[in-house]
């Protein structure tokens, strides 16, 4: 099952708008090799999950897989053949805001062509261009 | 080892001159410490990255500043690609100072050979020391690192001499543990079919029309 928050202030919200650069979640923090997003957009629920069941035959013996986003944006939509207007439609999926920057997945336990491998499999599922990182040293 | 850096005295401050000196190669940075006035420096990037590569923690000034300063904090963009700004830290040959060192694993793991993963929970330590024997990196033997098992920071054994652990001896800085996988997602919020709506203001809000 896809991941979507427990409680909620308000059933909809705005679109929004994807403004700058990453300037928190933009570092490896947990494990050693990351999947940062080099674009912007949103990644919803069931992609996240897609790209959790992609990667977890790599780390399922050794290793270790992170989930660095959340989806918490209700997205709404209108159902077919219906006529404009009549209010906001009904929430539809959730999904997670992502910036340029943001480290989407996270491996741990595995070797650096273990991740690479892994990780070109998860990036076919993403909707956002992405690059392998590393975790750096201070 | 430290290298010299050749620094120049930045008059123009502020983000508008600091764009503009990087466009030209030149690195942002600031010298403070040991109670004296803060100076704006610029510093050649190409130089400053040489000495990153190698994990200088000191450096030695030439130019418009001199002595030597630690590379107190280092601010990156986003991507980690172009680097933005430089804190020095001012210090004397014989003054004690306290530097984050990067830890580094040596040797593989019996634990991973016994089906664990092997995890740097700690990827840094605080130690204190003289300026001239700040190791660039320190090692943690893992070789005898069993399932279930973990190493703390009393186990660091190429500490230099005169340097004293900062970090807490008791901190777990490796450990090997069974593999987890990928994090299950059927929790309670997965269950549900949507999400509980926070009432605004109790029952006369949601029913008040």
């Amino acid at each position: 099952m896809a991941l979507m928050p427990k409680r909620v202030k308000h059933r909809k919200s705005q679109r929004g708008r994807i403004k700058g650069n990453a300037t928190r979640g933009n570092r490896v923090i947990y494990g050693e090799y990351g999947l940062q997003a080099v674009e912007g957009g949103w990644i919803s629920a069931q992609t996240i999950e897609a790209g959790r069941i992609a990667a977890q035959q790599y780390v399922r013996g050794e290793g270790r897989l992170y989930i660095r986003i959340f989806p918490s944006k209700s997205v709404t939509s209108i159902p077919l053949e219906t006529r404009m207007g009549k209010g906001k439609g009904e929430p539809d999926f959730w999904a997670a805001v992502v910036k340029p920057g943001t480290v989407l997945y996270e491996v741990a336990g595995i070797s650096e062509a273990a991740a690479k491998i892994c990780f070109a499999r998860l990036a076919h599922k993403m909707p956002v261009r992405v690059r392998l990182v590393r975790r750096e040293a201070i | 080892m430290s290298d010299t850096l050749a620094a120049q005295r930045r008059e123009k401050i502020g983000s508008r001159a600091s764009m503009r000196l990087r466009a030209e190669g030149l690195v942002p940075a600031v010298l403070y410490g040991h109670k004296e006035a803060a100076v704006s420096l610029s510093l050649q990037s190409t130089e400053l990255r040489k000495s990153l590569a190698h994990k200088a923690k000191v450096v030695n000034l030439s130019g418009d500043a001199s002595g030597q300063a630690i590379i107190q904090a280092l601010q990156w963009d986003t991507f980690h690609r172009e680097l933005l700004h430089v804190d020095l830290l001012r210090v004397d040959a014989g003054e004690r100072v306290h530097v984050t060192v990067p830890l580094e694993t040596k040797g593989e793991a019996v634990g991973a050979v016994e089906g664990g993963v092997v995890t740097m929970v700690v990827d840094h330590i605080e130690i204190e020391a003289p300026p001239a024997s700040i190791p660039e990196v320190l090692h943690l033997d893992i070789t005898n690192l069993h399932l279930g098992d973990s190493m703390s920071a009393s186990q660091i054994t190429d500490l230099p001499e005169g340097a004293k652990l900062l970090t807490d001896a008791d901190t777990v800085l490796v450990h090997c543990v069974p593999p987890a996988g990928a994090p299950a997602l059927d929790g309670p919020a997965a269950a549900s079919e949507s999400p509980e709506v926070i009432a605004k203001g109790g029952e006369e809000e949601k029913d008040g029309e």
